[in-house]
């Protein structure tokens, strides 16, 4: 706990050593960097099998910087890293749909909000024990969400009777679910995709109603308010030019877009 | 014959058809059952393949699993070492190492340690540790450290444990063993085989259960798979069709694990899997089916085409046979070639034509030109024939014997395949018949339409709607059409008014539907202008010749007016039935008719008056002026009614009322008279009735005072108008109270009764006799004596009459009574007082007689009573002087110019012993009154026929004739003329000197009377003399019917004679009278020379008076007379 007080300190300090200009910098190395978390499936994935990167986030940050006119490159990241990636200065925007909880407002400052998730759980197809969404939260059943994720926390919150397994990485949580040791794990809308469409034991089980909503949006340093406005009138820009919503279309994610107009910071 | 091959083909073609139906079938099932079988063995191939394959991956997973384990039984790995084996393999749960006593001591599961494993059921069994994997039953739970026996159901989560013993070094062994997460191996089939299509089972090899992708089945089981558990003591791999205990059929494939021990069951729903085959078998069946049915539409179409191609064969061969038939039909019929030579006729050509066969048949058909066409008609007729093929016409022909015949012909030729004619065929039909039949029809038409045009009936033809078909042009102008032609089509509810349309819409609709005429019905209808009247109707259906209904006609007239008189005869027969008696006659007064109060009234039945006239009934109280003004009234008014008497058949007489109306004929003539007549004897009997009880008393029948005084009254008026006298006697019977007393009111009334009857008795018709009550009795005298003095004469004679009659005895039932009168007189005349006040005095004229004694009369007035009882006296003298021969004859001479006595009047003289010599003017008159005048007439008669019949013996006497007076009285007596021929026979006098002097009052009565009895005594000879000329009302007409001989000048005129020059005038004129009637005149009176010498010379030749002497008695005159002729004698 103090190692991570310490880190949030260091972070601060950073931030604020490097307070101004990011856009500066973007401008004057003529490169931008990105923070993504490659295993996120329809948002900033990188494909195994062609190392290529696909992804909603990953065409707009492209986006983002032909509009700077500068060249983007991508830093791998991850839900558990992206704080200290982005204060520590690791990259100038992390762009992978972070949903926005109070824990990362406190340390980032995030653009208006592009995908809006519930939570979904993914379970075997030949689970016996978990047939709906109120399967779940029931004794003897084994909840597994990766540490770091804004699931953790949620879910540590909600489960009343359920055991919750927190696994190391995104993968531990698939490993326990298919091999039998926990029932189900907690995901996004984009990630469930990818499961359903990867592996053929999955299934998903979806929310008979809204469970827990989480905006999910861009992720940079706090107080860097010339940088923040640069990228909040590219997306406002890309709202209005349908260029937002195409990439949105073109990885199906349209369930989860939120509505033009609607949101604002 | 057709029929049968008809029937035959048919049969044929079901056959074929069935066939291939049949075939096709059979082909699309066999092909189908293949194509099954084929999926079968795919499918079969398919679970096998399955199998293979799940084998493959269960021994490729165990393989690894069992390497973990001889890795993690060799090396000394740890905990995490052990997790870092689970994590590329999800196919286990945990990975154990156990110590020698088969606890868990190290485990990826950190809850796992301690866990004490059980391998006894483990396979393959190994008492002794052996280096192979062993595996065990399904466990319950998600690893060792929950893992129990599976409960009855399948469980929520299980784990199959295995184990792996591995030699270290030496003797010593590990063991590891591993939880295998069964639902990885399940996902895996799962995602191979559909569990809706199949199920995939993983088998221990001893046959326990362990997984299964069927959720309702429960691991564990050892009984599930016999099938496969004997197939697999032969064999490790096999496929067969499976039939599984739920009735299900299962291509079934197993393979055992090359391995471990392990078997595979892969099992695909066999229904599941022909389902694709069934759908294509369905889908192909139905192509099949339809490709057949349309195969059979198009056969059967084809057969339809071939059956009626077979049909028209057939008939075209029974058209042959029909011409051939035909040939030999009714119509005549002739077939030539090109050149129109006869080739062949029929029998009925030769009856129509009279040629026979073997007469034309090589010749040309000229035979039978009739020669009335000329040639352009056989040209045009060759010309139609080659252009059209056919001809058709009517023609006239010459039959062979001569006569000509309009027949029908048709030609038409039969061509050769180049179109050439070849043969001419001609039909021919004798229309003579037929034309004579059209032209009748025609005729027919014409006249009918002609009737429908001028019937004033209503006439029509209806089809069965009600539509008019045609009718009569009087109906059509009452509906306002102009022409019958214009209703056709119509209906009849839009002809016709709607209340009459409805009744004949009515009747025809009924008529049509049940076929029966309407007869004689009678229907409102409306003229032309709108008016309501009556038709009569019949309306007839048209009958086709089925029987069915195609129409209707009927007849419909106007009966207005006829109907409208059947109402008034209606009425009149009822009138003429009425409660009054009815005649009708005609013209010429003969009976038609009567009712019955007709012969209820008359009593003549019907049969016995029709026929007579009305003169039958005749009473014969009424004269010819009756009836002449009864049929003068008829005739000028029309009408004639009041009373008139007729008799009964039974006689009796009886009054009715009738009323006759004349009935005219068209030309105002008389045609009918028609009476009616009610029997009024009732009414009349009751209004006599009526007056009975108002005018007369009911006990005598006599007027009571009330008439009495009506009759006063009219009386009163009468004498004043006539200068009369009248009279009323009151009589009263003495002591009539007396007899109603001793003997009773009955008694009295019948005394009063006879006492009526009396009285009747004593009056002259005219008078009245009046009962006032009680005994008093009125009798009322009119026409009296205009003299006071006569009239109280007369009043007295009644009065002494009616005394002397109520004097006699009165028979009162056998009681013999006597009872006697008073009676009160008064006369009256002009102006005499009132009703009531004579009748007071007839009253106190009553009293008065009874105050004198009762029995006898008084009158009124005093004077009366005296002059009256002086004349009763003089007149009871009379009688006595008769009796007593007091009477004198006296004679007056009478002398002719020549102073000769020619005769005397004999006059008689009263000497009466008390008042001297009466002389006639006063005893005369009373006599006359008193009808003394009779004997004393008589005695004058009598007196002088002797003294003639003395005289005539004596020569200077015998010339003298005596005239006697007589009184018109005496002459009125019916025996006057055999009085006077008795007289004369008695005393033998000559007739010859007999004249009878008469006066002219004697002309007012009836004169043929007095002329016959004047004739009857001159024939005795007597002359007669009228006394007294020129006073009274002599007309020169009597005078000369008269059968007089003398005038007598009356002293009137000559005793002025000088001093009036009119009594001159009128004595010249009497004596010239007389001379042109050829009678002698003699004046009397005549008292001076001056007198006698003036008659003179007027012409008179005899004289009577007292210049020559006053009247003498018989020795006095006898002496007068010696001593005139003395006298005379003396003078020269």
């Amino acid at each position: 706990m103090k190692r991570v007080l310490a880190a949030v300190g260091l972070i601060v300090m950073a931030s604020a050593g490097q307070a101004a200009g990011h856009l500066e910098r973007v401008q004057a190395a003529r490169e931008m960097r990105v923070c993504i978390w490659p295993d996120y499936y329809g948002i900033s994935y990188r494909n195994p099998k062609t190392q290529q990167l696909e992804g909603i986030d990953i065409d707009m940050a492209r986006a983002l910087a032909r509009d700077l006119n500068v060249a983007v490159r991508f830093v791998d990241s991850s839900f558990a890293q992206l704080i200290g990636d982005v204060t520590q200065d690791r990259c100038d925007i992390a762009m992978f749909a972070i949903g926005i909880t109070p824990q990362r407002s406190d340390k980032l400052r995030f653009t208006r909000p592009h995908l809006m998730s519930d939570i979904y759980a993914i379970t075997t197809k030949s689970n016996r024990r978990i047939k709906t969404w109120d399967d779940i939260d029931k004794p003897g059943v084994v909840v597994a969400v990766a540490k770091g994720t804004l699931h953790e926390p949620i879910m540590r919150d909600k489960l009343r009777q359920a055991t919750l397994m927190v696994t190391d990485t995104t993968q531990g949580r698939e490993q326990e679910v298919e091999s039998g040791r926990a029932d189900v794990f907690m995901t996004d809308f984009p990630f469930s995709r990818r499961m359903l469409e990867t592996t053929d034991w999955a299934r998903l089980v979806a929310p008979t109603t809204t469970y827990h909503l989480t905006p999910y949006a861009y992720a940079m340093q706090q107080g860097d308010n010339p940088w923040h406005a640069r990228v909040e009138q590219f997306l406002a820009d890309a709202t209005r030019n349908g260029q937002l919503m195409d990439a949105i279309r073109r990885h199906k994610l349209d369930p989860i877009a939120v509505p033009a107009g609607t949101s604002k910071n | 014959m057709p029929l049968q091959a008809r029937r035959r083909r048919r049969a044929l073609f079901s056959i074929v058809t069935l066939l291939v139906a049949f075939s096709a079938c059979s082909a699309t099932g066999y092909t189908l059952w293949r194509l099954r079988a084929e999926r079968i063995t795919h499918h079969l191939e398919s679970a096998a393949m399955s199998a293979r394959t799940f084998e493959n991956h269960l021994t490729q997973s165990f393989n690894i699993i069992d390497t973990s384990l001889m890795q993690a039984a060799s090396d000394k790995l740890g905990g995490t070492g052990l997790s870092r084996l689970l994590r590329h393999a999800p196919y286990l749960r945990s990975i154990s190492t156990l110590d020698a006593t088969g606890r868990i001591h190290l485990s990826s599961d950190p809850r796992n340690k301690g866990v004490h494993l059980t391998t006894d059921q483990f396979l393959p069994p190994a008492p002794e540790p052996l280096e192979i994997l062993r595996v065990g039953p399904l466990l319950s739970g998600r690893d060792f450290h929950d893992g129990r026996e599976p409960g009855s159901s399948a469980p929520l989560s299980g784990f199959i444990p295995v184990i792996r013993d591995v030699r270290l070094s030496g003797e010593s062994w590990k063991s590891a063993a591993a939880s295998v997460n069964g639902d990885y191996f399940l996902n895996f089939y799962s995602a191979h085989v559909d569990p809706r299509r199949g199920t995939v089972e993983l088998l221990r090899y001893d046959g326990l259960l362990l997984l299964s992708t069927d959720e309702q089945t429960q691991p564990g089981r050892h009984d599930a798979d016999q099938e496969v558990l004997k197939r697999l003591a032969t064999s490790e791999i096999g496929s067969f069709e499976e039939q599984r205990p739920d009735g299900r059929t299962t291509l079934t494939a197993y393979r055992a694990s090359r391995a471990y021990p392990f078997v595979l069951v892969v099992r695909l729903d066999k229904e599941q899997m022909l389902e694709n085959w069934r759908k294509e078998a369905t889908r192909s069946a139905g192509i099949v089916a339809i490709v057949l049915l349309a195969g059979l539409a198009l056969s059967g179409l084809y057969f339809a085409r071939f059956e009626r191609l077979a049909r028209e064969r057939e008939a075209d061969q029974a058209r042959l046979r029909v011409a051939a038939i035909a040939f030999e039909s009714q119509e005549g019929m002739v077939v030539t070639d090109d050149a129109y030579r006869v080739l062949r006729i029929n029998k009925a050509f030769t009856t129509i034509t009279g040629f026979t066969a073997e007469e034309v048949i090589g010749g040309s058909m000229n035979f039978m030109k009739s020669g009335l066409h000329d040639s352009t008609f056989y040209a045009d007729l060759r010309a139609q024939l080659a252009r059209n093929g056919t001809w058709a016409g009517e023609i006239l022909n010459r039959h062979k014997d001569g006569s000509i015949h309009a027949h029908f012909l048709t030609i038409t030729s039969v061509c050769d395949d180049q179109g050439h004619p070849t043969h001419y065929v001609g039909t021919l039909t004798d229309i003579t018949e037929r034309r004579r039949l059209e032209a009748e029809r025609d005729e027919l038409n014409r006249d009918f339409v002609s009737f429908l045009e001028n019937t004033t009936d209503f006439i029509y033809f209806k089809d069965t709607n009600s539509r008019f078909r045609f009718c009569s042009q009087a109906l059509a102008r009452i509906t306002g059409h102009r022409s019958w032609r214009d209703l056709t089509g119509k209906h009849t509810l839009e002809v016709f008014p709607p209340d009459t349309a409805s009744i004949y819409h009515g009747e025809e609709i009924a008529l049509i539907r049940d076929g029966t005429p309407l007869i004689d019905k009678t229907d409102p209808y409306y003229d032309g202008e709108g008016r309501r009247g009556w038709i009569n109707t019949s309306k007839w259906p048209i009958l086709d010749e089925s029987g069915k209904v195609t129409g209707l006609f009927g007849i419909s007239r106007d009966i207005t007016a006829h109907r409208r008189t059947e109402i008034d005869l209606r009425i009149a027969a009822i009138a003429f039935e009425s409660q009054q008696g009815m005649l009708i006659t005609d013209a010429s007064n003969t009976i038609l008719r009567v009712n019955r109060a007709f012969t209820e009234i008359t009593g003549y039945a019907e049969a016995e008056a029709v026929g007579k006239t009305p003169r039958l009934l005749r009473s014969g109280h009424h004269d010819s002026d009756f009836y002449a003004s009864m049929y003068a009234s008829l005739h000028s008014t029309g009408a004639w009614q009041g009373e008139i008497w007729n008799r009964r058949k039974n006689g009796e007489i009886y009054p009715e009322w009738m009323t006759i109306s004349t009935v005219l004929d068209n030309d105002g003539n008389p045609s009918h008279y028609v009476a009616s007549l009610t029997d009024i004897t009732e009414r009349k009997e009751a209004e006599s009735e009526i007056r009975n009880l108002a005018f007369y008393d009911p006990l005598t029948q006599l007027p009571n005072r009330r008439l009495l005084l009506d009759r006063l009254r009219h009386t009163l008026a009468m004498v004043a108008r006539n200068k009369h006298h009248g009279a009323l006697l009151f009589i009263d019977l003495d002591n009539f109270k007396t007899l109603n007393d001793t003997f009773g009111h009955d008694m009295g009334d019948l005394l009063l009764q006879q006492v009526a009857q009396r009285l009747v008795s004593c009056i002259r018709e005219g008078d009245t006799v009046a009962r006032l009550g009680g005994d008093e009795f009125v009798v009322l005298l009119d026409d009296l004596h205009a003299a006071s003095t006569e009239a109280g004469t007369q009043a007295r004679i009644v009065g002494d009459k009616i005394l002397a009659t109520l004097n006699v005895p009165y028979d009162l039932a056998g009681h013999d009574y006597h009872c006697t009168p008073s009676i009160g007189i008064t006369l009256f005349a002009d102006h005499e007082g009132e009703s009531d006040e004579l009748m007071k005095r007839a009253d106190l004229a009553l009293y008065g007689a009874k105050a004198a004694g009762r029995n006898t009369m008084r009158f009124f007035d005093p004077e009366m009573q005296a002059a009256v009882s002086a004349r009763a006296t003089l007149e009871k003298e009379l009688r006595i002087a008769l009796q007593q021969q007091e009477l004198r004859l006296y004679y007056q001479p009478q002398v002719n110019e020549h102073g000769a006595i020619i005769g005397a009047e004999a006059l008689v003289r009263w000497q009466h012993p008390r008042l001297g010599l009466v002389t006639p003017a006063r005893f005369i008159p009373l006599a006359e009154e008193t009808h003394l005048i009779h004997p004393l007439g008589l005695w004058v008669l009598e007196t002088a026929c002797h003294q003639l019949r003395k005289w005539s013996a004596l020569p200077t006497r015998a010339h003298l004739v005596i005239a006697v007076n007589v009184s018109v009285r005496q002459f009125r007596q019916p025996d006057f003329v055999e009085q006077v021929c008795a007289v004369l026979d008695r005393s033998g006098a000559d007739p010859n000197k007999l004249k009878l002097e008469l006066t002219e009052s004697l002309l007012l009565d009836d004169l043929e009377d007095v002329i016959a009895k004047m004739t009857a005594l001159r024939a005795r000879g007597i002359s007669f003399a009228l006394d007294d000329f020129g006073t009274g009302y002599s007309s020169l007409a009597y005078l000369q019917r008269l059968p007089l001989d003398q005038l007598k000048i009356d002293q009137s005129f000559v005793r002025d004679l000088h001093v009036h020059p009119n009594d001159a005038v009128i004595a010249r004129s009497i004596v010239a009278l007389a001379r042109n009637l050829g009678l002698s005149v003699i004046a009397e009176g005549v008292e001076t020379h001056m007198q006698r010498n003036l008659l003179a010379g007027l012409g008179c030749p005899a004289y009577q008076g007292y210049l020559f002497s006053p009247p003498l008695t018989r020795e006095a005159f006898e002496s007068f007379a010696e001593a005139w002729e003395a006298e005379r004698d003396e003078r020269p």
